[in-house]
């Protein structure tokens, strides 16, 4: 009956020596007992039972006596010298502190955004099973998206393959307005089946019950909790009674709050409506269906393919799905559904930056590191004579980074939380983000570029020769090559980036300079009438628009006024138009539509022939005005004899007279070129107005335009944009992209100058004997100068001979997807390699004085 | 009470010590309280409150007989201070006082 010999050395291990010969006995009374009573296994099961039960404080051994012996003791003794290093080290230590700490905040911002980008969607759980329904009408014309259910009348539900779907109408923000207590809001709503939230996450904060849909009632509202926020401030919007008004009118009652919106979704919305309270929401309805999980899309799309083409008015059409979750990268159309789109290439673009960024502060780190262990090594060697073995040394130098990396991970995550709030000014947009989640990333990236410098310096200690003499000559020499790798390797880095950031910050100020061949100043958009169905007094909207042009035209600070669609990207419709009796097929091209006054408010120029003209031409009439692009598009020589016919005007049988050619203009993001384009003279009456105000008294003027808003639609608010806010936000991406690389250039910078200063300082200590010997046989300071700066400046040379053609190489693959892009100037590349050059200066110059007028006979004697 | 810290736990231990008398070590500590607790408890949490209240005073020990069923370890039997003995009393008393104090009612129905 005695208890198993791995017990008793474990008790004999842990427990406190004065307790060990009456718990032993103890257990072996117990473990007796269990015997009798249970099968040998449970017996035993039980007894390691007791045993764990006795690892408790008051029962193990004290860490006394002689634990300088034990292993625990070897640990402590490492913290302690490695502890001693940091803070004799102290310039060193800090420096590499603070360079790790200013690398992985940068790449940590870059990180999140590129996680977010990544994520995005990706929180729906049946994301891979969800599929927009899309149509093409024609041969020509680009698959759109349209609702096959409410349009076709075509039901998913006889389709094994689709287990559910959701029709949805979005009304955007300047499209609906939700009126609580007398008040009224815009916000964009999705009006949908109650589905919706079966197959989309959208989490609920307050309302949900298990097995309820809350989209089920025609009567429930839902809403996101920043828009309940907005609307009932800090009370509980639960119960509240709300009245929506856009095509359709009616009172709801809020029956859940959901979570806001996460910032990793491209669908976005405040509110929900249910699609059956009401029969006729005018917005285009589009679908989304949800797959079965063995759903076969390709194979799908050709079953439904040809779905509507018995009926002979839907002859050409052709039905097709497309992932959802392939929209926000490729935009293969731009919907209000999503509030935002993805952009593939910016994305590749960060990661490469926030990948150079890790490496440099990974290099400089290990740099610096090395160079610390360098001073040391008459140290390491002297503890390798007196018996330290190589596992002792990699130990002692592990436990040293283990204090980098805690104490780095620590105050780079203080750093991350405290610059939190200016993340948006950086990126552009507000983004999810817990501290786990930061601190977790954290500590694994500082993990990560702290595991690096291990590996290099273990390999150094692998190198290090057990015989003081032999180490301090030839290591020192080895050293410096290892550092001078490293400086060059982190110049052309650094370089690379500048040249990326100065060529985008070039691209983005020619965009925005770039003559757009409009005059967008002092343009501004106002839509009065909106809400037709909320006018007061039963006058027409004819009625209403001759008041408003009435009255703007009897203000002086008003230069012009017109209906018509903004130049900016995503107005333009496209529509299907051929030359008129010729062999061409229809095609697809831009159209926009625009009343006379359109051409004087934007400044445009005709090339030939003549805009519309309020007294010869009638809206809705068949004539047209094309761009130069489209008169090149057809070829067509002779406005005059060419008629144009439009799929969905008329055709054939009404073909439109060209009356004039404009002189190309932008009217889309410049990536893009200018597209052929047909302008119509057919606005609707209730179309926005393009106001365009004198710059000088702009707010009067908004304000003149706020008091007949508040005229014509009481119950409303006034809403208004300015052409050239609307432009310059085209190229906020451009422009966020420019201000991280700047950002990441600045860190870059101050990355690659510690690193030269490390280098220079060691060099400098190095070469001091030899300095002195140059000097006593004639050298002087200023020749010693030049042959320090040269000594630098090849490395930054080199290291701009192998950057030059990385950042050429990069920078064009950018460029190439601007149809408008700069031509990259040789100057960008002098400026980069110039900056590096300047950094060094500045940061070697300390060193090269110091050394170079050091007195000879004090060199000499350096030890 | 002042500052005796008694925990429950070691109350109970206690309170077996002393009616164990000369039979009081580890294992029949533990017997005693498993019977009466109807629960079982493992060696390690019987040692460390003997353990501690030794530390505290409550309790003293020597090493008593060697058995073959101990595999020829001593047991060590253990012996309540005076101390102890007064710290038990003044603890009864002011449950016994406290009992008094809740109404006859309230205790009828608890006890039921």
């Amino acid at each position: 009956m005695r208890i198993p010999n791995s017990s008793k050395r474990l008790l004999k291990a842990v427990l406190n020596g004065v307790y060990l010969e009456e718990i032993e006995g103890d257990l072996e009374e117990t473990l007796a007992d269990y015997r009798e009573k249970h099968s040998s296994w449970k017996a035993s099961l039980k007894h390691w039972k007791d045993i764990i039960s006795i690892l408790r404080p008051t029962l193990i051994k004290k860490f006394t006596g002689s634990h300088q012996l034990n292993f625990f003791g070897m640990f402590q003794y490492f913290i302690k010298i490695s502890g001693r290093g940091l803070a004799k080290n102290r310039l060193f230590s800090s420096v590499s502190l603070a360079s790790l700490v200013i690398g992985l905040v940068a790449f940590h911002f870059a990180f999140l955004w590129v996680h977010n980008e990544q994520t995005v969607d990706k929180f729906h759980q049946k994301i891979q099973r969800l599929h927009f329904t899309t149509v093409q009408f024609n041969p020509n014309a680009e698959f759109n998206p349209l609702s096959h259910n409410s349009f076709f009348n075509i039901d998913y539900a006889d389709f094994p393959e689709i287990e559910t779907g959701a029709t949805l109408h979005v009304y955007d923000r300047d499209q609906i307005k939700l009126i609580a207590e007398n008040k009224e809001h815009s916000g964009k709503a999705i009006v949908t089946d109650s589905s919706f939230l079966d197959i989309l996450d959208f989490k609920f904060q307050q309302g949900f019950s298990e097995g309820e849909n809350l989209l089920n009632d025609p009567g429930n509202l839902l809403v996101t909790s920043a828009f309940a926020k907005r609307v009932f401030g800090e009370e509980n919007p639960i119960g509240e009674l709300v009245t929506i008004k856009c095509d359709q009118e009616g009172t709801y009652k809020i029956a859940g709050v959901l979570e806001d919106i996460p910032s990793n979704s491209s669908i976005d919305f405040d509110f929900l409506i249910p699609r059956h309270s009401q029969n006729r929401w005018r917005k285009i309805p589009w679908d989304i269906l949800l797959g079965s999980p063995t759903l076969d899309v390709n194979k799908f799309n050709q079953k439904i393919a040809d779905l509507t083409q018995e009926n002979p008015r839907f002859s050409k059409v052709v039905l097709a799905t497309l992932p959802l979750q392939s929209i926000y990268f490729e935009r293969p159309f731009e919907i209000s559904l999503f509030g935002k789109y993805g952009d593939l290439e910016n994305v590749r673009f960060m990661i490469i930056s926030a990948f150079i960024i890790f490496l440099l502060t990974a290099f400089s780190f290990a740099n610096l590191q090395t160079s610390i262990q360098l001073a040391n090594s008459k140290r390491l060697g002297i503890r390798k004579v007196i018996g330290a073995s190589k596992s002792h040394l990699t130990l002692e130098m592990i436990s040293t980074r283990v204090y980098y990396w805690i104490l780095s991970s620590v105050l780079t995550f203080v750093l991350v939380e405290s610059l939190f709030p200016s993340y948006p000014q950086l990126f552009g947009e507000e983004i999810n983000h817990s501290w786990v989640f930061n601190l977790l990333i954290i500590f694994t990236t500082s993990g990560i570029a702290v595991a690096l410098s291990v590996l290099l310096s273990w390999i150094q200690i692998l190198r290090i020769k057990s015989k003081i003499s032999e180490e301090s000559s030839a290591g020192s020499r080895k050293a410096s090559v290892v550092q001078r790798r490293f400086v060059v390797l982190q110049n052309s880095l650094t370089i690379v980036m500048t040249i990326c950031a100065l060529v985008v910050y070039q691209q983005y100020n020619f965009m925005m300079n770039k003559d757009l061949g409009i005059d967008a100043q002092g343009v501004v958009q106002v839509d009065f009438l909106e809400m037709t169905s909320a006018t007061p007094e039963g006058l027409s909207v004819a009625d209403h628009r001759k008041v408003i042009l009435d009255r703007l035209s009897q203000n002086p600070q008003i230069l012009s006024v017109s209906q018509g669609n903004l130049p900016i990207s995503g107005v333009a419709n496209t529509s299907n138009w051929k030359v008129s009796a010729s062999d061409y097929d229809y095609e697809s091209v831009n159209k926009m539509t625009v009343d006379p006054g359109y051409m004087d408010l934007l400044g445009l120029e005709m090339v030939e022939g003549r805009f519309f003209d309020a007294q010869l031409d009638e809206r809705r009439g068949t004539k047209v005005v094309i761009n130069e692009a489209a008169r090149a598009y057809w070829g067509i020589k002779e406005i005059s004899n060419t008629r144009l016919a439009g799929s969905s005007n008329g055709g054939e049988e009404t073909p439109h007279e060209i009356i004039g050619v404009v002189k190309d203009y932008h009217y889309e993001h410049l990536s893009l070129k200018i597209e052929p384009m047909i302008l119509l003279f057919e606005p609707y009456a209730d179309e926005s107005f393009l106001i365009k105000v004198e710059k000088t008294s702009e707010n009067e003027t908004i304000g003149f335009l706020e008091d007949l808003h508040a005229e014509i639609n009481p119950m409303s608010f006034f809403d208004y944009r300015w052409l050239e806010g609307d432009i310059s936000t085209q190229y906020a991406e451009e422009k966020q992209i420019a201000k991280v690389l700047f950002t990441f250039v600045l860190v870059a910078l101050v990355l690659s100058a510690i690193s030269m200063f490390t280098f220079a300082f060691h060099e400098a200590r190095r070469r001091t004997k030899e300095i002195g010997i140059r000097k006593v046989n004639g050298a002087s300071s200023a020749n010693i100068i030049r042959l320090l700066t040269g000594s630098f400046m090849k490395s930054v040379l080199i290291a701009a001979l192998v950057s030059v053609p990385i950042g050429w190489y990069l920078i064009a693959d950018w460029l190439d997807q601007f149809a408008n892009r700069l031509s990259i100037s040789p100057l960008v590349f002098v400026i980069a390699v110039t900056l590096a050059i300047g950094v060094t200066a500045v940061a070697t110059w300390t060193q090269i004085w110091r050394i170079s007028n050091q007195n000879a006979v004090d060199s000499l004697r350096y030890e | 009470m002042k500052k005796t810290k008694l925990g429950e736990f070691e109350e109970l231990v206690l309170l077996t010590v002393v009616v164990l008398k000369e039979e009081a070590y580890g294992v029949e500590i533990k017997k005693e309280l498993e019977d009466r607790l109807k629960e079982s408890l493992s060696v390690g949490s019987i040692q460390s409150a003997l353990k501690r209240m030794e530390e505290k005073g409550f309790l003293t020990s020597e090493f008593g007989e060697a058995t073959q069923k101990r595999g020829g370890k001593r047991k060590r039997i253990y012996n309540a201070t005076p101390y102890a003995h007064r710290i038990l009393g003044e603890m009864k008393d002011i449950r016994a006082q406290l009992w008094e104090a809740i109404p006859q009612s309230v205790t009828t129905f608890t006890q039921a």
